[in-house]
């Protein structure tokens, strides 16, 4: 857990993942309001983001206690009631949080990496 | 197996894993694997031939039920007290009796074993940790110890015949010795059983304490 060995990239590179996988929900939520299914459908069908639709629902329950997003029961025209999943005004302000920092995190990471490539004998 | 006994099978797999969880979150996490499953099956699966075929390929995508009620903080091991938690309570009542033979030493090894295990088990809390220290030092053996000196302060030093001259503190009335025994023993057992049922609760990832998202 505290260390890097050499080999562990992937598993490094799969917590980061699951880093950044609530503000991947946060995001995909910034302009429309989506029902769950549909949330977790178009998550999981982001090439390498999720390895299991289903630990989708724990992450939007955390995020609901936690107060990021609210929800509504809608009506819908075939079956059972749907839960549609919005961003709340906290749940704004932590996406533009880390959509910041990211960005940020993202350029000195690619320099660092592209600079190590050039530098390679 | 039909395409209901498959939902039915994943989802006893599900709430059979999830029983770590509080209940309101394991019945929350059901409902909602359960509706997405219907959801599955209404808007992709072709009636009659290939049915069962979308529905595999739904619970597929949705990952074993393990794994999910692992991503909601529940787990195979969570949700009962350790080995370490166990062992501690045990060593916080009876340890120092244990020791009781090696005198106060032994006594302070044998409860001091249950405070370290206690302080390094991260199932506790601070406030917990300090009540299980504080109540009381020494275990039950402190009692043993209180109780015999208590017993030869009353000791009266007088020869018969002459006036009994008793040393130490006058006697208390019975109803507060009483009162004060059954404080004594009732506090630890108390502890102990608060501290059991603390353990059995996971940490929550997503509580007041969190100060970060969490996904895992």
């Amino acid at each position: 857990m505290c260390c890097m060995v050499a080999g562990d990239a992937a598993n490094q590179v799969a917590q980061m993942r699951r880093g950044v996988l609530p503000y991947c929900v946060l995001a995909m939520l910034r302009r429309t309001e989506r029902y769950g299914f549909e949330l977790v459908r178009a998550l999981g069908s982001v090439e390498g983001m999720v390895t299991g639709e289903g630990t989708i629902y724990p992450l939007l329950a955390r995020l609901r206690r936690q107060g990021l997003v609210g929800t509504t029961w809608r009506e819908s025209a075939a079956g059972p009631p749907r839960r549609y999943y919005r961003l709340t005004p906290a749940g704004e302000a932590a996406l533009a949080d880390f959509t910041g920092a990211w960005a940020q995190l993202r350029d000195s990471v690619d320099e660092l990496l592209s600079a190590e490539v050039r530098d390679a004998p | 197996m039909t395409d209901d006994e498959l939902v039915a099978a994943y989802l006893r797999r599900l709430r059979r894993a999830a029983r770590s969880l509080p209940r309101a979150r394991r019945q929350e996490l059901a409902e909602e694997i359960a509706e997405h499953i219907a959801q599955a099956r209404a808007s992709g699966a072709v009636p009659g031939e290939g049915g069962s075929a979308a529905l595999r390929n739904a619970l597929e995508r949705l990952g074993e039920p393990e794994d999910i009620v692992a991503a909601a903080g529940g787990g195979a091991h969570a949700g009962r007290p350790g080995r370490r938690e166990i062992g501690a309570v045990v060593l916080l009542l009876f340890g120092g009796i244990a020791g009781l033979v090696a005198g106060v030493v032994g006594v302070i090894v044998g409860w001091g074993a249950g405070v370290v295990l206690l302080w390094f088990s991260p199932r506790w809390r601070w406030p917990d940790k300090l009540l299980g220290t504080l109540v009381w030092p020494g275990g039950f053996a402190s009692l043993f110890l209180l109780a015999g000196q208590a017993a030869s302060a009353r000791q009266c030093g007088g020869v018969s015949g002459t006036v009994t001259t008793c040393s130490g503190s006058p006697g208390l009335p019975l109803w507060l010795a009483i009162a004060i025994t059954v404080a004594a023993v009732a506090g630890p057992v108390v502890v102990a059983a608060r501290l059991l049922r603390r353990a059995r609760r996971m940490p929550d990832p997503g509580g007041p304490a969190a100060t970060q998202l969490t996904a895992s």
